[in-house]
């Protein structure tokens, strides 16, 4: 319920699960080095409002 | 016993429907309670997504739950990520609520609240819910693709670019509107000056805790940034109290235009880390936070609505904006009743998120019943103000004069009581110098949700805190908008000038970037500054603007819609989306006809330039301007939005039969021809 709850809050500014796209990154690229945490969020800003998106509403 | 108790349930809840919509639609007193609306809309929302939702996705779309979804096929646990259902509700949600629903209808509460309640319920139910969820299965069928990629593939390239123009100039109208908003909620109040831009450098040091002292901590940066927030509206009393700074913070209108212009530009440059991502976070739950905060006010103040059923304003005289119940009730309420923006964000980045199409009703269809129940608290807290100070707060100078007195009267005369004390002592509870003329929707929203709030929580002391929260939510919200809405705008003009010039068009070229930014600030800066220096007040010509782009953008979705149940051969059910379709087609194309032909100056944009033009060649002046410069500038205004005007209904008819073309086309093929991906 918590984990569901703080889920949501971050996906509403964009945010997916970062442990989750580790392992997502673990299965599919083994070979690649793993983003930080901090990386992550700083990709996720730059492709939330590089423009192309369209994610909020008047 | 199941089978039992669920019909015998669902007749309870209709005959509940039918009773509260009795009582509010047959009242005829001095009040009513807000408790009466809020069960006729509960019950109908229920009823609505209970039957007709679910008829939607399971007759007529037939959502398959063992489809693999986008999320699933194209995995990459950034975009496309399965998520659960409840949790995407609240992404959806998030990015559809926005100010749209809470200006729309306290601007149509001139006409009464009967009008504005019942369009929010038949169209949110029977069309803007359909249309929302529709797209969200569209595009989840189609490999979550965008609104403009779809409406090329099924109807064809050429309906594509008319789609892409249309959705560039609602891009620009949205932003100018929502600018004035700002404009007219800050003029010559220091104390929601000094709060707004007291956000900048709360965000810049959000930005920066966020990327450099903590890196990655986005939940702390948010919470301090909260928490500077709040300080900073408490903080601006004392600026409004302290005799020199009161007088740095207090602006005129057409300074805070060219402050937004200069600010728009700025904001839509500098890294997103360091202004717009931190500021949207705080947006974001700032609004999720205030809109929940005003529905737990109005249930549990149940406020009694002062505003009678209907007013004499119906015939279009209105002092808020002009123009006959029919069309214009339709086209200014569109969020919250049928929104065409939403079809952007259902195939934006919900559709990539989809676990499962068995989402595609609660998601689509539930979360646009929401944005319609927050439309209604809206109604509600503004029908629930003294009718008197709604109509002091909207009408124009013009109109009303600029005393207390004056503006007393005049409203007195209408039949609307209201005594100079009352407006004065009103300025007063809310920490402002007047509340007369602050047009645009978002102060007499914030007086509402001020009146409904202390009520209940820290009482009248509360007041001048509250009015300047919701002052500080909206801005927030909408400086936010206005610089991710200028970064979209830019990226669509950068695809048009590529076509010229492969070099304009590169996004990473700075001569691309900055053309593009320049031209977008440009065409909303325009029709803000524009609005602000309007002799009608800005909102009467730029709200119904926006309100016939939205409803274009709805009618073109729901073109899409249409077309492809008939290539889906699911021909007996085009009326769902027909049937929206249809009435639309016939608001918007009316409403623009009034917009470009109509003999009442205050309708009719030709008609507007003819008075002054005539006037000009009398060699007289027209208030407000004071130059024949001026004059000059007024007329030209009345041609651009005419032929805005113009613009939006060619292309909307355009659309219109070029789609039921390929429809009709369709409907004599014997086999499916919707271009989805393959199951």
């Amino acid at each position: 319920m918590i984990r569901h709850l703080l889920e949501m809050l971050r996906l509403m500014v964009g945010v997916p699960d970062y442990e989750r796209y580790l392992a997502h990154r673990r299965t599919h690229h083994p070979e690649l080095p793993l983003p930080t945490h901090a990386e992550f969020i700083l990709e996720r800003q730059k492709a939330r409002y590089d423009g192309r998106s369209q994610n909020r509403c008047c | 016993m199941r089978a039992v108790m669920g019909p015998v349930m669902w007749i309870g809840v209709a005959m509940l429907a039918a009773l509260a919509l009795a009582v509010v639609a047959l009242h005829r007193g001095e009040s009513i309670n807000a408790l009466w609306v809020l069960t006729a809309a509960s019950c109908v929302y229920l009823i609505g997504y209970r039957f007709y939702a679910q008829f939607v996705a399971q007759k007529v779309l037939a959502v398959d739950a063992a489809r693999v979804t986008p999320a699933h096929r194209r995995e990459d646990g950034l975009d496309f990520v399965p998520t659960h259902g409840g949790v995407l509700f609240g992404h959806h949600f998030a990015a559809i609520a926005g100010a749209g629903p809470l200006i729309g209808p306290v601007l149509a509460a001139q006409m009464g609240y009967l009008p504005g309640m019942l369009w929010l319920l038949v169209g949110a139910v029977l069309g803007g819910c359909v249309q929302d969820m529709a797209v969200l299965f569209l595009s989840a069928r189609r490999g979550a693709r965008s609104l403009g990629d779809m409406i090329r593939l099924e109807l064809g390239a050429g309906v594509g670019v008319l789609a892409q123009i249309g959705i560039l100039t609602i891009m620009l109208m949205l932003l100018a509107v929502l600018g004035l908003v700002v404009v007219k909620a800050l003029a010559h109040s220091p104390w929601g000056t000094f709060t707004v831009a007291a956000t900048i450098p709360i965000a810049l040091f959000m930005g920066i805790y966020m990327r450099i002292l903590r890196p990655g901590r986005i939940g702390e940066g948010t919470l301090i940034g909260l928490v500077l927030l709040m300080l900073s509206i408490v903080y601006g009393g004392r600026i409004a109290a302290d005799p020199y700074w009161a007088g740095v913070f207090t602006l005129e209108a057409t300074t805070l235009a060219w402050s937004l212009i200069v600010y728009g530009f700025a904001a839509s440059v500098v890294p997103v880390w360091l202004l717009l991502a931190p500021r949207d976070y705080l947006s974001t739950f700032l609004k999720i936070g205030t809109v929940l905060l005003l529905a737990i006010g109005i249930i549990v103040t149940q406020p009694e609505l002062k505003m009678p059923a209907l007013t004499r304003f119906i015939d279009g005289s209105g002092p808020v904006f002009a123009g006959s119940l029919f069309p214009f009730l339709f086209i200014t309420i569109a969020c919250g009743a049928v929104s065409g923006f939403h079809a952007l964000i259902s195939s934006g980045t919900t559709p990539k998120m989809l676990a499962n199409e068995r989402h595609i009703a609660p998601i689509g269809y539930g979360a646009m019943l929401c944005e319609s129940f927050v439309a209604m608290m809206a109604l509600i807290a503004a029908a629930a103000l003294e009718p008197g100070l709604y109509f002091a707060m909207n009408s124009p100078p013009a109109l009303i004069g600029t005393s207390v007195e004056q503006a007393a009267s005049t409203i007195s005369s209408w039949g609307f009581l209201i005594t100079p004390e009352m407006l004065t002592q009103t300025a007063r509870d809310v920490g402002e110098g007047t509340i007369l003329s602050r047009t645009g929707g978002a102060p007499t929203l914030a007086v509402a949700m001020a009146q409904v709030l202390s009520s209940f929580l820290g009482g009248g002391a509360m007041m001048a805190f509250w009015y300047h929260f919701a002052i500080l939510f909206e801005a927030l919200f909408i400086l936010t908008t206005l610089d991710a809405g200028t970064r979209v705008g830019r990226f669509m003009i950068q695809d048009f000038l590529g076509q010229v010039s492969p070099t304009l068009g590169n996004t990473r070229s700075w001569i691309g970037n900055l053309v593009a930014t320049s031209l977008c600030v440009a065409g909303w800066g325009y029709f803000l500054y524009q609005g602000v220096t309007d002799p009608l007040g800005g909102i009467n010509s730029l709200w119904p603007l926006f309100g016939i782009a939205n409803q274009m953008l709805a009618a073109i979705a729901l073109v899409l819609v249409t077309v492809v149940l008939v290539k889906m051969k699911r021909e007996r059910y085009v009326w769902v989306g027909l049937a929206p379709l249809t009435w639309l087609l016939v608001c918007t194309l009316s409403a623009g006809w009034d917009k470009l032909f109509h003999a009442d100056v205050r309708i009719g944009f030709l008609s507007h330039a003819d008075k002054f033009k005539a006037a000009i060649a009398q060699g007289e002046l027209l208030a407000p301007a004071t130059s024949m410069a001026q004059m000059q500038q007024i007329v030209l205004n009345d041609y651009v939005n005419a032929s805005l005007c113009a613009l939006f209904m060619t292309i909307l008819v355009a659309v219109t039969v070029l789609g039921l073309r390929v429809g009709l086309r369709s409907l004599r093929m014997v086999t499916f021809t919707a271009q989805e991906e393959p199951a």
